[in-house]
């Protein structure tokens, strides 16, 4: 063969494989460019959420049912998928084209998560004004075994149904299965058209339950993102509700309370509880904190002398007076750290025998759901004391350090139970939304990505399904939020001296910013601290005078705010070469981050805390057949509902008789009680003179029946009476 | 005479056809995936750093070594807008983020890359603007070949670049 030939054949067999390789290359760049936009697409949306997220619960009163950020939960989703739908050139009306490409949103907050995912719900029959229809409503006619929906103004009375229709009546309608034509509707829910829908699931605590049979416990405990934990169970056959926060110290000895005449209190024998003591400091008692501190104690004095409510007041006439302001804060410190000792010392006398291994299921069955071969659940096995926090505190009061075993603990609960919970809304949406998915199983997150989840409020979005060149698109993507009003990170509260705050021409620092350090004066300097939501978003709390509760007026460090990389000095720490003006510069800046946390802390919005209560222990709900000593009763609170009884009796409504043996010392009587079908509590304060072994009390029900009541209050304290 | 005349054609387009136009071909084909490479590394860096809040060391190492594999050289120019906490705030807004309002100052590269090496860290916080573009700086085989034939003037010839932006979305911590 020629040369010529040669070449013409080279050119044949090359060519093609160029122009085809050539090609490949290009969808696999082009690909790869699709994806970016879509990374960035699906960021974007979760990012417009989040601030969405933010800035509904800086304006929010929240109200401490746990579902009352649903709200603003679903305004969230709905940005999220309005940018969604815009960043994908269609508009925000037909949003509704996205949605199946989402198989979970994961919300998670401060003390518990929600997931929105897609899930089949049945088609409620709605009106032109998309109010739902029932039966019985205008225009609803019965034909056959369905109903009609038809424009007219008659009414289908209760009469009218069949025997076998009456329990229809006042039901929802819904377009029946498998009925093409829209015109038939059921009030049977298992009849109805079920169609896919994104829903946001019910809210989910962080919680686990923990039995151990040998020292007869059995709490469920309420996990958060900080150290605030709720305990709900019995101990001993005690029934106990408390929450607060935990402080990282088996022997809390080390802080100590002071009341207005100095005296040191023992809280083992003095008798307050969480309640009564906040109280008692928000009165405008005297009231100290001690805490253990490197060289010297820091102490906190609550001195205010006014009540907190009358200082709030006084500050919103005069919002310049940043003396008002510092009262307010140490005020709330001090409340934080006694309420903290109390909860501390009866977490660490209590539950300190509860292990790893005592965890069950919610039913009480031995934990097993989540067991599985994957490395990334935790399966909590170990013996491992949860509560033996001795050796684990951080140089800075108040926080777990990471490798402890509460707070390792406690991430493994968080993450194994929205783990199940998210692998459940994908296996749901694999089952539902087939005609769009593939497989889709859930992504692994790396650690440092669920180290982000389970410190800060977060939304994680997942998208899946959408055609992406040579492949099917599936990510996730996390955007952590600050500036929101149920959560606090110790590491966004921001310091500034207390003459300075809110002057225009003086700077904010973070507590280790070297500027903060080198402007203090020494020991005397006090600082007024405030979170970074309140610098970026300004809450009204007076619709109709447009007053803020934050309108910080003080500019941002250019070194540790604005830039972030600047040089930070441990002031926790007293290095060598510090000559003793450093070192009482350290203390003012150490007692004003405690002040600053606890302050924060104290003041946040908290869904799951036990309002009112803490600090109650329910003995029994059969007083009248049981027997209580006196040595632990102290007060009865007696709830009862649906009392109708018109007249004035001059009967008892109930007594409670006090024996001695058999001997009856004393009765407390209760005449008369509002008479109505609402809930109505009374409380019996017992003599706290009559104490002995055999001194106990009964309760007598005259006028009404034993089982319409409830009785829900004694106190382990042995000369104060519990009010909760 | 025109035999050889048209031989050594034949001979000089036979060149060109069987080697010179193969080698640009697979050259460019190797630039194409050295794109591939550099576009995904540098997406990748820019939105972990966006999405952590800041810049590590070791992520800009990973950065620099994935694009240097493709054997080329290149030029990496990163940008922080910074945002300006301090804007006139006026206490009638319930935000403080008001449109038209928001300033940032720049940090470049350089600054940049000196913090990494003091510190291992350059962080960064929520509502900053992070870029990153990365060019070759050396001339590649196909744009050689290419030179051969005709050439483009200027220096700031690339043909493998890439470049990704965007918010950051956290707030950094060390």
């Amino acid at each position: 063969m020629r040369l010529q030939g040669l070449g013409v054949l080279f050119a044949l067999i090359v060519l093609p494989i160029i122009l085809v390789l050539t090609y490949y290359i290009q969808l696999q760049v082009d690909t790869i460019n699709l994806q970016n936009q879509y990374d960035s697409k699906l960021l974007k949306s979760t990012y417009d959420a989040m601030s969405a997220f933010e800035i509904n619960t800086a304006n929010e009163q929240l109200s401490s049912v746990s579902d009352s950020l649903r709200t603003i939960i679903e305004a969230s989703t709905n940005v999220f998928f309005s940018t969604m739908a815009t960043n994908f050139g269609i508009s925000n009306a037909s949003k509704s084209y996205v949605e199946p490409y989402v198989p979970a949103i994961l919300y998670t907050l401060y003390d518990g998560y929600y997931i929105n995912s897609p899930t089949k719900v049945p088609i409620v029959l709605t009106d032109s004004e998309g109010n739902a229809v029932s039966v019985g409503d205008k225009g609803v006619t019965k034909e056959g075994d369905h109903y009609k929906y038809v424009s007219n103004d008659k009414y289908l009375s209760y009469d009218d149904l069949e025997e076998q229709n009456k329990l229809d009546y006042g039901q929802l309608l819904y377009y029946l299965g498998n009925d093409t034509s829209d015109s038939k509707y059921t009030a049977d829910i298992t009849k109805a058209k079920f169609e896919t829908k994104n829903v946001l699931k019910t809210y989910m605590p962080y919680s686990a339950r923990y039995i151990n049979e040998t020292n007869k416990i059995d709490v469920t405990i309420i996990y958060t993102l900080d150290n605030y934990i709720t305990v709900e169970g019995t101990i001993n056959e005690i029934y106990y509700t408390k929450s607060g926060y935990l402080l990282p110290y088996q022997d809390t000895s080390n802080i100590e309370l002071f009341d207005s005449n100095n005296n040191k209190l023992d809280l083992d024998s003095s008798n307050y509880n969480q309640n009564d003591v906040q109280e008692y400091i928000e009165q405008g008692n005297q009231f100290t904190v001690t805490l253990p501190d490197s060289n010297n104690k820091i102490t906190i004095i609550s001195d205010a002398g006014e009540e907190k409510k009358a200082l709030e007041e006084q500050l919103i006439e005069n919002p310049t007076d940043n003396d008002i302001q510092y009262k307010l804060d140490k005020m709330s410190a001090v409340v934080y750290y006694t309420k903290a000792k109390i909860f501390s010392d009866w977490v660490y006398e209590n539950l300190t025998d509860i292990r790893e291994s005592d965890l069950v299921e919610i039913s009480g069955i031995k934990y097993q759901s989540i067991n599985g071969e994957e490395d990334t659940t935790h399966n909590f096995n170990s013996d491992m004391h949860i509560f033996n926090t001795s050796e684990n505190s951080e140089n800075r009061i108040g926080e777990f350090a990471k490798d402890s075993s509460f707070y390792n603990h406690k991430l493994n609960v968080i993450k194994n139970s929205i783990q199940y919970n998210l692998n459940l809304a994908m296996s749901t949406y694999n089952a539902n939304v087939s005609s769009i998915a593939s497989d889709y199983a859930m992504p692994v997150i790396s650690d440092e990505e669920w180290d982000k989840i389970l410190t800060n409020v977060s939304i994680v979005s997942f998208m899946q399904g959408y055609s992406c060149g040579l492949k099917t698109y599936n990510n996730y993507k996390i955007v952590s939020s600050i500036n929101n009003e149920i959560s606090v990170d110790k590491d966004y509260i921001y310091y500034v001296k207390k003459g300075d705050f809110n002057n225009q021409s003086t700077e904010y620092h973070k507590i280790d910013c070297e500027k903060l350090l080198n402007n203090c004066t020494g020991i005397n300097d006090e600082y007024i601290a405030f979170t970074s939501k309140e610098v970026k978003y300004d809450k009204i709390y007076d619709d109709t005078n447009s007053k803020y509760n934050y309108d910080h007026q003080n500019i941002a460090c250019y070194d540790c705010i604005n830039d972030g990389n600047y040089t930070s000095s441990d002031i926790f720490v007293d290095n060598d070469g510090d000559n003793i003006d450093t070192k009482k510069k350290k203390q003012s800046l150490r007692t004003a981050y405690y002040i600053g946390v606890a302050k924060c802390r104290n003041n946040l919005y908290k869904m799951n805390a036990v309002e009112n209560s803490q600090g109650y222990e329910i003995v029994t709900d059969e007083l009248n057949e049981k027997s209580i000593k006196f040595s632990t009763v102290k007060a009865l609170e007696i709830t009862y509902q649906g009392l109708i009884d018109n007249e004035e009796s001059s009967t008892a409504l109930f007594s409670c008789d006090i024996y001695d043996g058999s001997t009856k010392l004393n009765t407390e009587s209760v005449l008369f009680v509002n008479n109505s079908a609402n809930i109505n509590t009374v409380i019996i304060n017992l003599d706290s003179d009559v104490t002995g072994e055999d001194v106990f009390s009964k309760l007598v029900f005259q006028r009404i029946k034993s089982e319409d009541v409830h009785v829900d209050i004694t106190g382990k304290i042995q000369d104060r009476i519990i009010r909760c | 005479m025109s035999d050889t005349l048209i031989t050594i054609i034949a001979i000089l387009l036979a060149a060109v056809l069987m080697f010179i136009f193969p080698l640009l071909s697979v050259s460019e084909r190797s630039d194409d995936i050295s794109q591939l490479s550099v576009e995904t590394a540098t997406t990748k860096f820019v939105d972990n750093a966006r999405s952590v809040g800041k810049i590590t060391m070791q992520n800009y190492t990973d950065l620099v070594s994935t694009i240097n594999a493709t054997g080329n050289s290149y030029d990496i120019e990163m940008e922080i807008q910074v945002l300006d906490e301090n804007i006139g705030k006026k206490s009638a807004w319930t935000e403080g983020t008001v449109i038209g309002e928001n300033t940032y100052y720049s940090i470049y590269t350089s600054q940049i890359v000196d913090v990494l090496e003091d510190k291992g860290v350059y962080v960064m916080k929520e509502g900053d603007r992070f870029s990153t573009s990365v060019k070759n700086t050396n001339k590649t085989l196909s744009q050689a070949i290419r030179g051969v034939f005709y050439s483009i003037s200027g220096s700031d010839v690339y043909t493998i670049a890439a470049q990704h932006a965007g918010i950051v979305t956290a707030n950094g911590s060390y």
